[in-house]
């Protein structure tokens, strides 16, 4: 929210400077996002009188304006500088008349614009020649002078406006601005100029803001209650009717003032307005304003001739309200509204309706000042998708007893301000809320905060809060003010004596709770070691987003129903919840396939699979992917190479690949069909898979000239098989024997065939089966396979002849299974 | 005889030092060496000497011999070298064999980093489900079901299996889950990390993101207190960004913890003064942080009072950016490797 310096000031007295102000503030109590200096563009304009009005003689929608901006001449700052006497301008304002008080920016002056893309940007004013005729300046709109949107025509001041002062001065805009982020357990008492001027008085008391004196009683004990005010106004026998039949409106007071003339407020009330932000209307709705922006509580007042009185409710469902804003609404019975008995007149703590609006012939109003059910209030603002000031404060809880406190004080502006006259009011508050207390432990104080601070300082603090103490033998009983809806706890005051006293006094201390070796997460290093694994053999980490949509989820063969689904996606791209990490994975080769030929990428994160009543499961995927240009098709070898050399380093060692199986549909995508396995433990469990993408998703997620294989691993499923720390095996004492074969094989036979075949055969003496050439000829189409075999015995060195014997079974077995040809 | 002997000894290894070429060493191993040479004479007639001769002479010309085939071996190993040196050059200037390299997410990087710092500190590194029910979101965490940040803008949700509304859970909103579930499960003392995916359900922007990662520490015990607090979060800042640290607490308010704190580090970048990194204020901020509220501890089944503790979440998305200085936050999920390649 936007605070006015002078206004905090008028009310805390203080004097520090606006700088000191926001430092502490921010330190002690609410971020101060920006300090703007409100007349700080506005050196250059004065008033000025337009003299005469004339058609510019070249330009149609052009007029040239003589205007006046000499002072009387004992007052004149800008007449020893030489800029006296009647300027001519150029002006396009349709609005400007003969006789007017305008604002008028001198040469040099550097003023608000919008640019021709609607960005705001700075402007400055200088003698030049329009279209043939000199204009000495700029008469400015609202929007330039940045008190408001208005551009539609030039802005026009009083009559009695002074002619050549400084505008700034005649609008009392000499005010910072200060931007105050006030936290949202605040809001009920710190949106408003009273509560922030109560907590610099707090900070006085830790001399963080030295000069401040004591805060307004008027703020503090609220001198006037609304019986005194009855009996004070006489009034004379009339009566105002309100009443309340709904638990969601805490209390609810109505004034009836008659007798008032609606009109411009003054500028004093304007110009503070102005510097919070609020465009000023007319007096009485200026004066609601004004009393919200100082005591924080949103008030409305209605046409009494329209409304002879008031009764709230809950609103009947389907109903139609007609706002303030022209727009109709179809009410919900969870809206509560102001009724006059029978209709609504008012969606309560959010807008008025247009039938009981104010407007220039109102003469009488019923002013209101009411605490509404923060719950509903914020529930009928989505409902309706309003935003509103009042809204605002009141879907954040208000205490009932600033209402009273406010009603009072704009009635009497009103009647002070718009010649009215208090008439009558009624008050309905059925349950009025009274201070409560907290027991404060000092030692616990102390104990949370890890400092040593004595009772009395305590005392001092709460106190100078406005927080009553009464002390007892072991502890403290704070009286809490019925504006602290926020301070219910111990914690809470502890809190409000921590930031007073300010963190930035407490010094760090280590802990002293005694130190445990901290439990081993398992999974968490395995992760590590998998990423780093994969970094050691060439991949980049890429990182994937957790949703994709259902196209993607059938382009990768999923079924798109088996999904965790976003109830309240942000976009159609973005509806499902991931099973697998790989739609991520081919998105990222794509776009890097545009800067490299290859691109070995991985991501590891969780995949979530939907299950009946329960939240879903969620599991652990390394998901890696191959991608590379040219048709060469290495990738899938690469990628299983990668593998082998990560479950090697792991020491899983039983694991195999299996090529007969069907894609599930549900957590395993579609693979090309000849390109993909399984991979399976030993005892044929899944650990992951493995495989080129198939041509379908090639071609949805738009990869061309390369081919993808990917491959996923389940984490937590390969950990199992990880083993323990393994048993030393004594160095083979006697030497291997090692012998190569070279086979022409068929089309289809594959190496795991020939390997298990040859095992078979050797029996026990054969130690290892490597294949080291895997070809094609490219003219006869033959296909080869050659192994180095290597044998060995635990007991002896192996004799030639033995080895030839078993090479010759190995060859006899392997011709006779399947059909192959030794190349000698 | 001696005499004669150590002057062609002498005479060989001067000459043989000398050689240049490989023709000239060859010469002159024919020449002292050789069949025909004068030292061969003199071990052939070595054998008509008498015994007493042999002995003195015997062992001085085998020695000579042995002396000067090492000087004519070491001579052509050297000319050899010198040799082979011209024709075996190679230009060390040219690269070395490519080597595919790897690169961990500056993310991964910054988690490991945090992790181990942590887990120097007697941390537990903890975890919790990405998908959570409303009660570990919000619920425990003092948010009750009419609390604002449980509105659609803020919150994805997600159907678990049936259409019922009330049967929803959330992508969590941030890892402070995990407080109430490792409390459910574990007895005060201790100490936690909890680093983790999290979701909000808000446009992006370079600043933004709808997916990114917390690490959230929690420390419980009887009488940890602000000053901890200070104290590990200090330990921590200057231990992850190499240099001294200072943190600064601003009140703030988050419903799970009381008192509750905007947490600020003093920036490295202009050392204080102000700068554009820290808008001009000389600190960054970093997260929320705050001491435990006991409604938390409630939820969790401890006693009101029994215990006291601190908690905080923070982006590590923003430490990775403050550390690397990265400008835009969706450069993280942006699958662009040229953006992982830079770091090491």
């Amino acid at each position: 929210m936007k605070f006015s310096y002078n206004w905090l000031k008028e009310l805390s007295g203080t004097n520090e400077s606006v700088e000191k102000i926001a430092r502490e503030l921010t330190l002690h109590s609410f971020e101060v996002e920006k300090i703007e200096d409100l007349g700080k563009n506005l050196d250059k304009v004065v008033i000025g009188e337009v003299l005469e009005v004339k058609k510019h003689p070249d330009a149609d929608k052009l007029k040239v304006a003589k205007v006046d901006i000499s002072p009387t001449p004992s007052q004149s700052p800008l007449r020893a500088g030489g800029e006296a006497g009647a300027l001519q301008i150029v002006c396009g304002a349709p609005n400007l008349k003969a006789g007017q008080k305008v604002p008028v920016a001198l040469a040099g002056a550097v003023l608000q614009a919008t640019d021709d893309k609607g960005q705001g940007t700075e402007i400055e004013i200088k003698k030049s020649d329009i279209r043939g005729v000199q204009s000495e300046g700029m008469i400015c709109a609202e929007d330039e002078l940045g008190l408001g949107e208005e551009h539609a025509g030039i802005m026009v001041l009083d009559k009695d406006a002074p002619v050549g002062e400084k505008f700034s001065k005649y609008l009392k805009l000499d005010d910072s601005v200060l931007e105050i982020d006030v936290l949202p357990n605040r809001a009920h008492d710190c949106l408003s100029h009273e509560g922030v001027a109560l907590e610099l008085e707090a900070l006085a008391s830790v001399g963080n803001v030295k000069s401040v004196q004591n805060v307004k009683d008027e703020i503090k004990n609220k001198t006037f209650s609304i019986d005194e005010m009855m009996r004070k106004s006489k009034a004379d026998g009339t009566s105002l009717s309100v009443s309340i039949d709904t638990d969601k409106c805490a209390r609810y007071i109505g004034i009836r003032i008659k007798n008032i003339k609606v009109g411009e407020s003054p500028d004093r009330i304007r110009s503070r307005l102005i510097a919070c932000g609020i465009n000023p209307i007319n007096n009485i709705v200026d004066i609601t304003n004004y009393v919200m922006l100082e005591t924080g509580q949103p008030l409305h007042a209605f046409d009494a001739k329209k409304v002879s009185k008031i009764l709230v409710r809950q609103a009947e469902q389907g109903g139609k309200l007609k706002l303030l804003d022209d727009s109709e609404i179809e009410l919900s019975e969870k809206d509560i509204v102001i009724t006059d008995g029978e209709k609504p007149i008012a969606l309560a703590g959010i807008m008025g309706g247009a039938q009981s609006a104010i407007d220039e012939k109102t003469s009488e109003i019923i002013l209101e000042s009411a605490s509404f059910d923060y719950v509903s209030v914020r529930l009928s603002q989505k409902y309706h998708n309003l935003k509103t000031e009042a809204g605002h404060r009141f879907e954040k809880e208000i205490d009932p007893n600033i209402s009273e406190h406010a009603a009072i004080k704009a009635a009497e502006m009103i009647a002070r301000e718009c010649g009215g006259k208090i008439d009558s009011f009624a008050d309905a508050y059925p349950d009025p809320v009274s201070p409560w207390t907290i027991n404060l432990n000092t030692e616990s104080l102390n104990k949370l905060l890890g400092i040593i601070m004595d009772k009395k300082e305590v005392v001092k603090i709460l106190e100078r809060l406005g927080i009553g103490i009464e002390e007892k033998k072991d502890f403290l009983i704070a009286n809490i003010p019925t504006r602290r809806i926020d301070l219910q706890t111990q914690e809470d005051l502890i809190e409000e004596v921590g930031r007073i006293y300010g963190y930035e006094k407490i010094s760090p201390v280590p802990l002293m709770e005694k130190v445990q070796s901290p439990k081993w997460n398992e999974v968490r290093y395995f992760d590590r070691l998998l990423k780093d694994m994969a970094v050691f053999d060439g991949f980049d980490e890429v990182k994937v987003y957790s949703f994709y949509s259902k196209d993607d989820a059938k382009a990768l063969g999923l079924n798109d129903e088996n999904h965790v689904a976003l109830l309240n996606p942000m976009s159609s791209d973005q509806t499902l919840v991931r099973r697998t990490l790989i739609g991520g994975l081919i998105r990222a080769c794509k776009k890097s396939l545009s800067y490299f030929d290859s691109v070995h990428i991985f991501d590891l994160g969780r995949v979530y699979a939907p299950k009946n009543k329960s939240l879903p499961e969620e599991k652990l995927l390394f998901s890696l992917a191959v991608a590379e240009k040219g048709e060469k098709g290495e990738q899938f070898y690469l990628l299983k190479g990668v593998l082998e050399d990560i479950f090697y380093r792991i020491g899983i060692e039983d694991y195999y690949y299996d090529d007969s199986f069907e894609e599930n549909n549900e957590d395993i995508i579609a693979l090309h069909p000849s390109r993909k396995a399984l991979i399976r433990s030993s005892s044929g469990e899944i650990l992951g898979y493995i495989g080129e993408i198939t041509k379908k998703a090639n071609k949805y997620f738009g990869i061309k000239n390369a081919r993808v294989a990917v491959s996923e691993i389940d984490v937590e499923r390969l950990l199992e098989f990880v083993p323990e720390d393994r048993d030393f095996e004594p160095l083979a004492r006697f030497p291997e024997v090692e012998r190569d074969l070279s086979m022409i094989v068929d089309e289809f036979t594959r190496v795991a065939d020939v390997e298990r075949l040859l095992y078979g055969a050797g029996g026990e003496l054969v130690k290892d089966i490597d294949l080291f050439d895997l070809y094609v000829d490219p003219e006869t189409e033959e296909r080869s396979m050659a192994f180095h075999i290597r044998f060995s015995h635990p007991e002896r060195t192996l004799k030639a002849e033995e080895v030839d014997e078993l090479i010759e079974k190995m060859i006899k077995t392997a011709e006779e299974e399947l059909n192959i040809t030794i190349k000698k | 005889m001696l005499k004669k002997i150590k002057k062609i000894k002498g005479e060989a290894l001067k000459k043989i030092s000398s050689a240049n070429t490989l023709t000239e060493l060859e010469d002159l191993r024919v020449f002292y060496l050789g069949k025909k040479s004068e030292f061969n004479d003199i071990l052939k007639g070595l054998k008509d000497l008498s015994t007493e001769e042999k002995r003195k002479v015997g062992p001085s010309a085998n020695e000579t011999k042995k002396g000067i085939q090492e000087a004519l071996e070491n001579r052509l190993m050297e000319l050899e070298e010198a040799e082979d040196a011209k024709k075996e050059w190679i230009d060390i200037t040219a690269p070395g064999k490519k080597i595919k390299k790897g690169h961990l997410s500056p993310l991964s990087i910054v988690q490991n980093n945090i992790e181990d710092i942590f887990t120097s500190m007697g941390f537990e590194i903890a975890d919790g489900p990405d998908i959570d029910s409303e009660f570990y979101n919000f619920d425990a965490m003092n948010m009750p079901a009419d609390h604002p940040a449980r509105d659609m803008q803020d919150t994805f949700w997600v159907k678990t299996g049936s259409r019922k509304e009330e049967e929803r859970a959330v992508l969590r909103t941030h890892t402070s889950t995990v407080q109430v579930r490792y409390m459910e499960k574990n007895k005060p003392p201790f100490r936690i990390i909890v680093p983790g995916r999290v979701f909000r359900s808000e446009a992006t922007d370079p600043s933004h993101e709808h997916t990114f990662h917390q690490f959230e520490a929690l420390v419980v015990g009887k009488d940890v207190s602000v000053a901890n607090f200070l104290y590990i979060a200090e330990s921590f800042f200057t231990q992850f960004f190499r240099r001294k640290v200072n943190v600064r607490l601003r009140p703030s308010y988050f419903p799970f913890v009381e008192p509750g704190f905007e947490f600020d580090i003093n920036c490295a970048n202009c050392g204080g003064k102000g700068c554009g990194v820290c808008k001009n204020t000389g600190w960054i901020e970093i997260g929320g942080a705050g001491m435990v509220n006991q409604k938390v501890f409630e939820a969790a089944g401890y006693d009101r009072g029994k215990y006291q503790g601190f908690a905080w979440g923070f982006g590590m998305e923003r430490l990775a950016m403050i550390k690397y200085k990265i400008s835009d936050i969706r450069l993280f999920h942006s699958g662009d490797v040229r953006f992982t390649r830079q770091f090491k």
